[in-house]
Order: C-alpha cells, then structure tokens, then sequence
C-alpha cells in the first residue's frame, strides 16, 4: 500500500510549480515615470532685476541647449515608442526630459498669476528666442530706455546677445515702464498658487477664497488685472482668482509632470497668505498638496548663510522672506542657487550662466526621487544604480527646519510613495536606475505567466 | 521348452528388488504460487563494490530559471539493493525569457526567484528491480531501477540583482535507472526532486521550492570482490 501511494505522490510534486512573489520593477515605465517637466518661471518685475533679468536672458540659450540635445519629438504611441524611448533614456537623459516652459510675475497685485505670453514647448521652432522676447517685453521692469546699455552693432531681428536699447526698441519699444511691479511687494509663492488655480479645470476651493491684502491701499489700483474685478471682500482681504480665470494657464500643467517653479528674484517672499515675517510658509505648503502636483522648487533668491542669517555685505531684503524659498526648496528637494554672493566687498550677481547650469543638472537629474507605481513593503525596497546595488540613507538627524537628513543613499517617502535619493548616490545623468519591491496591494494588473 | 538360465535369474532378482524401492519415496509437500520464482542471471552484480559517475542534469520544470548543471556521484552498495549515496554538484540558473519579458517596460515585473548553484547530498539508494531488456532482438541490456531519499544542503542565489544566497536544508527523493554497459561502467538515467526551504530576506519569508532535476551520467564501478 505505501508504495503505492508513492508514486502518485512524487507525481504531484513533479507537477506543482515553485511559488514566486512578485517585485514590482520601477526604472522607466512609459505610464509612470515622470520624466515631464513643467517649468514655470516666477520673475521679480521690480525696476531693481532689470540687470538678473538681462543676464537669465544671455545665458537662457545655452541652457535650452543643453536640454534639447535632440530636437526629435518623442513619441508615446506603443510598445515600440517605449523601447526606443528606454534606450534614449539610457543613452541621453538629458534629452529625454519632456519639458515646457511659462512665464509669470512675483506681482501678485498687478498679474495675478496669469502667464505672460504662452507656455512653449520642448521642441518648439526658436524656443529660447521667444522666451526671451517674452522674458524682457512682458516680465521685466525696465523703467526707462536711458536705465539700459547702448548696443550699436544691435540691428533689429538679430539674435538677444544682451539687454540694451537698441534690443527693447527693436522687440518691444512698449514695454518700457509697462511691466514693473505695481505694489511693490514681491509674492513669489502667491504667484505661483494662483498660476496653478488659472492651469487646473476645477481649482481647489482655496483658490477662490478672498486672501489677505498686504496692500490694501494699492489693491486693484493696477486696472491690468487680467479677467479679474477688484472687489474686496473685506477691508483687508481681496479676491484674487475668479470663476472666468478658469484655465487661462490651460497647458501650464501636465498630468504627471513635476512642476517647478523656479523662483529668480532679489528680494524675499511677502506672500499675503502667510503672517508677516513668519519664515516658514507652512500655509503654501498645504495648499500646493491639494493640487497633488509633484513639485520642486527652484530659488534663485537672496543668500542665506547655514545659520539663516544674511551673509556679510547683503542687503536689501529681510532674512524670513529669503527663508520662505529656502525653505520651499528644502521641503521638495528643489535647488537653491543664490541670485548674488559676498565677494568681499560687497554681495554682486552671481553668473547667471552657471545659475542655469546648476538648474539644467537638476532637470536632468529631475529624477532624484523616482515615484513607485505601487505602495511598496518599505522592508523590500532594493535599488540599483547602473547595476549596483544602493544602500538605505542613514538618517543623520535633522536639519533646521526640523527635516531629516541624510547620508548618502535613498530613502522612502511614504507621503508620496517614491524614493529619493541623497548626497553621492544621486544618480549621474545617463544612470539606469531600478528599483525592486513588494506590492503590499499585489500587482495592478495581469500577468501572462 | 528350456528356460534360459539367465532369464530366470534376472527376473528373480527383480521380484526381490522392488519393496525396497518404494520404502525410499520422499514427501516435499505442496508446491504454491509463491513458491516459484524466475531467476535472471546476475551478470552485473554490484555487491561490495563502489560507483563513481559523473551527470549532467537540467533544472528546467521552472517557469523562470533554467538551470543546467553538473553532478558528481558515490555510492557504495552494501548488496544488490541497498547503497549508500553521495552527490555533490553545481550549476548556474538563468532567466527564461518569460522573466526577461516581466521585468520590461511592459509589465515592469520581477519574480523574486531564486537559481540554483550547488548542492551536497547523501542518503541511501534503494534498487529492487533488476531486469534485462531485448532490444529488437539484437541485444541484450541489462538494468536496474532504483529509487534514492537523501538529505543535505543547496546554495541558492537570488536572481534579482541583490544576489542575495541561500543556504537551504533539502530533501531530495530521486528515481532512476543504471543500465550497464559493462562490468566496471553503467549509464545512469535519473530524475530527483529536490525539496528545500530557503529564507529569503527582502519578504522575510521561508519559501518552500523545488528544483526538479532531470540528469544523464555515467559511472564507473569498482572491480569485484573476490569470492570467499
């Protein structure tokens, strides 16, 4: 009898299969791996940026080339499409970044968030020229013609190779005085949250809700306020977004794009919706989460010194207000380039040519924090870069507003279910990242074996 | 008539002869069914001789690694049926092309398997079965079936890029048959199944798995001992 039974039971291991868990692999995958970019830049209009704004618009076609390394359009059509894309990818990332481009103003009180001119393309025919049109004609104080450098080789349809009299009489002879900012205060972070209720079809209730007014004298003196009506809802509160400004950013954002704002300004933030020299803006923080947006913020703002104090020889702004962007930037993993730096003497304009540098290496190393498709087993998480394994990040401690800090490594961001990366283990450019974990909620969808 | 002399005496020794034959009838009671078996020849005995061999094997019952691999063989039989067994080998798993079409863009999927490297096992070969076969009628080979249970340990690797290696106890029952070829070799045709438990650290989980292992060798005996 027993050995009889044996052989059917040594069929039936023979016929069962080995048991695997699945890993979910994220490194590229078409559907979710951002690798769009939308870029919002928020322009300081005061009559004091007229000199950063000329040298952003110097040194923005270098930058652009750099990102569009191949002008060829990328396709998401099928199968195909995504394996040539893999391969792009892995060959030249920096042309893989789908990015787009907008401009607006810090002037809260006189824009209102709205877009100066449209959102340009990655890919779009003179792209860095129209930006630069844009840049200098919509988005720039220029006080007075007399305030700017003669060129007299300039000849008109030539080429931006700097901001001069001969260039603004040429591109834009009415933008003269038409584009400073009409309240004074600069409200980079308002700006930006406006520019997201004017990009979204259905905005979040906050975006209709009357805000404070840091200018309540000034308010709705500026008649340029596009689509907007002046009225107050209180002595000290003004409504600043209205049904008819629905989707007047339309295209501004993308769905699954990281929005950047990048912030170019030498004074701080006075955003209204935050108490007045209050450093952290947790108010902002919380209502950019309601767009459920991934952002990273780019400051190119005011030095800070890593006591938050103002570096010897800076003046002209207050140290809470350059706190808000740093802060925006540290709670996103943005960048912080300072706009001027102590040399000594005095605190000049940095360059802006390496300014864009930095910002490019971010765009193209946007991806320090890879978005997981599934809620992973935070215990199961394995990551390689360009085939070698990465360890956890220590967690060091935390910084000065409270955040962990990291060694060198990745964590896990349960908030946003991604992993980020730290310190040397930022993957390089063209580095094939690839990250393994258990689905805590199984796969999203069949599998055919 | 005259009697021939001869004759008589003959005949006379016969009539006195023929009582003591039958008192000499032995008694060897009832033949049954059982009591009958057929004997083949024992050409290849095995006795008190020990079997070395050498066998290339193929994991490939899995649907994700495929892993072909190479055994080396001991046994030393006690009797005809009965051996102690030695079997140590190595091997390499590699993604079938199913896996290699999860874990594309496609799917974006990676079945955390584990290959196999290597294993060392001993335990006992049981063979009750000895047999010839008539091949077309032109020749004739010899075999026996055996069935082996023997234990040990098997090296497993993780196929995702951790490489993480487990070291796992393991059953391993196995079928198989020796056909000789002489009397100092034979070719071995044998299927085991190893059955091991292996703990795998990124789901902290012990996983049961199984390595079917399908091998073709040929060993070599030791000379017979002499007959005391």
């Amino acid at each position: 009898m027993g050995r009889a039974l044996a052989f059917p039971l040594l069929l039936a291991s023979l016929v069962s299969c080995n048991d695997y868990e699945m890993f979910r692999l994220s490194g590229y995958q078409q559907e979710s791996f951002s690798n769009k970019a939308d870029i919002l830049f928020v322009i300081d209009n005061s009559n004091s940026m007229v000199d950063e704004a000329g040298d952003l618009a110097k040194n923005f076609k270098a930058f652009i080339d750099t990102l569009e390394t191949d002008q060829t359009e990328i396709r998401y059509d099928g199968l195909g499409d995504a394996v040539d894309n893999y391969k792009r990818w892995v060959t030249d990332r920096g042309a893989f970044v789908d990015f787009q481009i907008g401009i607006t103003t810090t002037d809260v009180g006189g824009n209102w968030g709205a877009l100066k001119g449209k959102v340009l393309k990655r890919g779009e025919k003179n792209l860095a020229e129209k930006f630069i049109e844009t840049l200098i004609c919509e988005a720039t104080c220029i006080p007075s013609l007399s305030d700017l450098p003669a060129d007299t080789g300039y000849r008109c349809g030539q080429p931006f190779t700097k901001l001069s009299r001969e260039y603004v009489n040429c591109a834009c002879p009415n933008s003269i005085g038409a584009n400073c900012s009409a309240s004074g205060n600069e409200e980079g972070l308002e700006a930006t949250f406006m520019a997201m209720c004017r990009a979204v079809p259905n905005p979040p209730a906050t975006c209709f809700e009357p805000a404070p007014d840091p200018n309540a004298n000034q308010s709705g003196s500026d008649t340029g306020a596009p689509d907007t009506d002046t009225d107050t809802a209180g002595s000290n509160e003004v409504v600043l977004f209205r049904e008819q400004d629905v989707l007047t950013n339309e295209g501004l954002l993308r769905p699954g794009a990281t929005f950047i704002p990048v912030i170019v300004s030498d004074d701080g933030d006075g955003s209204r919706r935050v108490e007045n020299a209050d450093p952290i803006p947790d108010e902002y923080q919380e209502i950019f989460d309601i767009f459920d947006t991934r952002m990273s913020w780019v400051a190119i703002t005011p030095p800070l010194d890593p006591a938050l104090n103002k570096p010897p020889g800076c003046t002209g702004y207050h140290e809470w207000s350059a706190v808000r962007y740093d802060y925006m930037v540290r709670i996103s993993n943005g960048l912080k380039i300072p706009i001027m730096a102590p040399d000594g003497t005095g605190c000049p304009t940095t360059d802006f040519g390496k300014n864009l540098e930095q910002f490019s290496a971010l765009l193209t190393n946007l991806l320090t924090v890879f978005e997981l498709q599934s809620v992973p087993d935070p215990d199961s998480i394995i990551v390689f870069v360009d085939g070698k394994q990465i360890d956890r990040a220590e967690e060091l401690g935390t910084d000065k507003y409270g955040l962990p800090v990291y060694g060198d490594g990745w964590s896990y961001m349960d908030d946003v279910n991604a992993i980020r990366f730290h310190g040397s283990a930022i993957p390089a450019n063209e580095a094939v990242v690839r990250v393994y974990y258990s689905p805590v909620d199984g796969m999203p969808r069949d599998l055919p074996f | 008539m005259r009697f021939p002399r001869r004759l008589a005496v003959l005949f006379a020794g016969l009539w006195s002869a023929a009582p003591v034959h039958a008192a000499e009838t032995v008694d060897i009671g009832v033949l049954r069914n059982e009591d009958i078996t057929v004997v083949q020849q024992l050409l290849y005995p095995k006795t008190r001789r020990t079997e070395f061999g050498v066998h290339l094997g193929y994991v490939g019952f899995d649907a994700y690694v495929k892993s072909p691999n190479v055994q080396l063989s001991f046994a030393r039989h006690l009797d005809e049926q009965l051996a102690i067994s030695v079997v140590a080998g190595g091997g390499y798993g590699f993604k079938t092309s199913a896996y290699r079409e999860l874990e594309s863009p496609t799917y974006g999927v990676a079945p955390y398997a584990y290959r196999y490297l290597g294993s060392v096992l001993a335990g006992v070969e049981y063979a009750p079965v000895y047999a010839k076969l008539n091949l077309d009628g032109a020749r004739i080979v010899h075999f026996d079936v055996y069935g082996a249970l023997r234990g040990g340990a098997t090296v497993e690797q993780s196929v995702l890029p951790d490489a993480e290696l487990a070291f796992a106890p393991t059953l391993s029952p196995a079928v198989g048959a020796r056909f000789y070829l002489g009397q100092s070799a034979a070719m071995h045709v044998a299927f085991r199944d190893d059955l091991l438990v292996e703990r795998r650290p990124l789901n902290q989980e012990w996983a049961f798995k199984q390595n079917a292992n399908v091998t073709v060798g040929l060993t070599f005996f030791s000379a017979r001992p002499e007959r005391r």
